[in-house]
């Protein structure tokens, strides 16, 4: 019985330290979740007031946030820094700044020798890249081109590399390997084009004002650095369909052209005008004819029946005199 | 007795339902390019087979049966393309060497010279398929354009992709229907060699996951053999090899929006497959004049040492092709002997 009850009782502790053991853990998971900045205050008045400070101040406190963002960007992505956590970030506080420094000196002899961990590490995150292909292949270029980089260069500068692949990873990764990979495809028409559009209506201008910026052209063509810039961009918008007008000749010829099209056209207006007169003229005229003659017609008939009366058979008509002239 | 013959003129009757390539799109209202396909000089046979390859890669926006003379200028072409809105000029050339390819934009637009270092014909291609697929409205809509190694940044390849860009008309992604994207051109720089791969796939789209003889059978809608079978269930179930190509990896499988026929169904996974048509062909490019066939010349390959008579005439286009070639010796024989060879140049 008394080794039951032992048993028991020591069974009961065991249980109690397992649950208590869990229960701890549970907590200091939770606690492990509130970020660090929660519950350790950094000494606000060591920082000054920002906006009290002058322009050159505030520069160069805006260049130091700026390195410290780089530092910690660094410590971060350091396969072989230990991953900080809050106790560390108390120690650190409590110690200032400088043993971190030192950490760092250590730190680079040992990137030197874990390189063969780096390149298995390496490997490893290109297939698990590989396995979501298709999603986000940037990633996965720079690791390539970070690999060749390093394989390429050998073990003696690798320090500098790795050094430039914690810093510079947008700067000098892009030029060389990306002319590969770079894949263009055909115009695409995207629906948000038609709300820029009212806004980037461009003013046609007139040709006495092309014919000037022409003009301007020719001179700074003396200049050859310039004129070839001017020649490349006025073949990419020419062989985007935008028309360029470089030309002062044909701009010259396009301003004549118009000119004469003008001229004819105030001939053509003219003559119609002149025609519409004309028929005009010629209507009323037509007009008047009929009716004058209308007229007349009346008056011709009105004499016509008054002399009808008198004219009888043998009679000749009115009587104009005598037959013999006095 | 006299032969009857038809006096009546009978005036030309467009059928109805055929619908002509217009000048405008009706969807995004802007101009779509159009092209003349056409040579200069006189081609042999075989060259003359790839020019109507490229004519048929162009269509529908192109003129098919385009007949040129031989005293046909490239203004008498600039005059007609006017007013039917053609923006682009492909013109095929030869000379002692090599082929060559112009592709310039109309007005007065730049000009890019190609040297055809290598093709293949269309016709043999497609002889050394084992299975050709032609579709029958695989010309009916233009095909789409992919560029790739073009991207290092420098001007005359941003000039290049910029051209073919827009030669072919711009897809609208609102409204492009699936079923009109069924061929695809591929360009592909070799900064290395400095030669560009030209290749004209057709594209088609096969169920992923389905089974061959269920796909065979929607397909061909025929009533399959069922006498060695027992049941339904064993002719659906048959565990048969799936072919070779079914091991693609994810990269080359989509998800379609919507359904494109029988077989492929929207937001289940299909296939792209490519199968090649179409001339192949590899270019290396050689100069970019400023005006179209003419003015000044922005880049060129081998140095500028062209005699400057040869921009002005028309036939000079194959002139100037052989001083070209004269360059390229020199540049090969080497340094030293450039002065002799310039002179020798000048004196042509």
């Amino acid at each position: 019985m008394k080794k039951k009850k032992q048993i028991s009782a020591g069974g009961l502790d065991s249980d109690l330290a397992s649950t208590i053991h869990s229960q701890s853990e549970f907590f200091d998971h939770l606690i492990e979740l509130i970020p660090s900045r929660f519950y350790i205050s950094t000494d606000d008045d060591s920082k000054p007031w920002y906006q009290g400070l002058s322009k050159a101040a505030k520069a160069s406190l805006r260049l130091k946030t700026k390195e410290n963002l780089k530092l910690a960007r660094r410590n971060r992505f350091d396969p072989d820094a230990e991953p900080s956590s809050a106790a560390k970030l108390l120690q650190q506080l409590e110690d200032g700044d400088s043993p971190s420094k030192e950490i760092d000196l250590g730190d680079s002899e040992k990137k030197s020798v874990t390189y063969e961990e780096l390149r298995e590490k390496l490997r490893r995150k290109i297939e698990a890249l590989k396995g979501n292909r298709g999603e986000k292949r940037f990633d996965e270029k720079k690791m390539r081109n970070e690999w060749n980089k390093r394989s390429r260069e050998g073990e003696g500068s690798e320090r500098e590399k790795i050094d430039n692949v914690g810093d510079g990873e947008d700067n000098d990764n892009d030029n060389d390997d990306d002319g590969e990979e770079i894949i263009e495809y055909g115009k695409l028409k995207l629906g948000d084009e038609g709300e820029g559009r009212n806004s980037n209506k461009k003013k046609k201008l007139s040709k006495a004002q092309e014919l000037e910026k022409a003009k301007k052209k020719e001179v700074m063509r003396e200049n050859p650095s310039v004129a070839e810039k001017e020649m490349w961009k006025a073949a990419v918008s020419r062989a985007m369909g935008v028309k360029v007008h470089d030309d002062a000749r044909l701009i010259k010829g396009s301003m004549k052209r118009e000119k004469k099209r003008k001229e004819k056209n105030a001939e053509k207006w003219k003559e119609r005008v002149g025609t519409v007169e004309k028929m005009k003229e010629e209507r009323q005229k037509k007009r008047r004819d009929n009716i004058a003659g209308r007229i007349n017609d009346k008056k011709a008939r009105k004499i016509a029946k008054r002399e009808k009366k008198l004219m009888r058979p043998g009679f000749e008509g009115r009587k104009e005199g005598f037959i013999t002239k006095e | 007795m006299a032969r009857f013959r038809k006096n009546k003129r009978i005036p030309f009757v467009r059928p109805i339902g055929k619908k002509l390539p217009s000048s405008v799109d009706h969807v995004t209202g802007d101009k779509i390019p159009k092209s003349f396909v056409f040579s200069r000089g006189k081609l042999p046979g075989v060259l003359r087979q790839l020019q109507t390859d490229l004519r048929k890669l162009m269509l529908p926006y192109t003129a098919l049966k385009l007949k040129e003379k031989k005293r046909n200028n490239i203004k008498d072409f600039l005059n007609v393309a006017g007013p039917m809105g053609v923006t682009h000029f492909l013109i095929l050339s030869k000379t002692d060497s090599s082929p060559y390819l112009r592709v310039g934009r109309t007005p007065q637009g730049p000009t890019l010279t190609f040297k055809i270092h290598g093709y293949s014909l269309a016709a043999d291609v497609i002889k050394a398929q084992l299975r050709p697929r032609c579709h029958k409205d695989l010309f009916q809509n233009p095909p789409l354009i992919v560029l790739s190694g073009f991207g290092t940044g420098e001007q005359h390849l941003k000039l290049t992709t910029i051209m073919f860009q827009n030669i072919f008309p711009a897809i609208d992604i609102n409204t492009v229907k699936l079923a009109s994207c069924q061929r695809i051109v591929l360009l592909s720089y070799n900064k290395d060699t400095k030669l560009i791969d030209f290749r004209h796939y057709s594209i088609r789209l096969q169920p992923v996951g389905v089974s061959r003889r269920v796909r065979k059978f929607v397909q061909n809608r025929q009533a399959p053999n069922l006498s060695g079978l027992q049941d339904v269930s064993e002719f659906l179930t048959r565990p048969g090899y799936g072919s070779e190509s079914e091991v693609d990896d994810e990269a080359a499988t989509v998800s379609l929006p919507t359904d494109l026929g029988r077989l492929n169904r929207a937001s289940n996974k299909s296939a792209v497959k490519l199968q090649e048509i179409g001339p192949r062909m590899t270019l290396q490019l050689v100069r970019i004049e400023e005006g179209l066939c003419s003015g000044g010349i922005i880049f060129s390959e081998f140095g500028d040492k062209i005699s400057s008579k040869a921009e002005k005439t028309e036939n000079a286009g194959e002139q100037s092709e052989d001083d070209e070639e004269d360059n390229e010796q020199d540049d090969e024989e080497g340094e030293d002997q450039d002065d002799d060879d310039e002179e020798q140049d000048d004196e042509d």
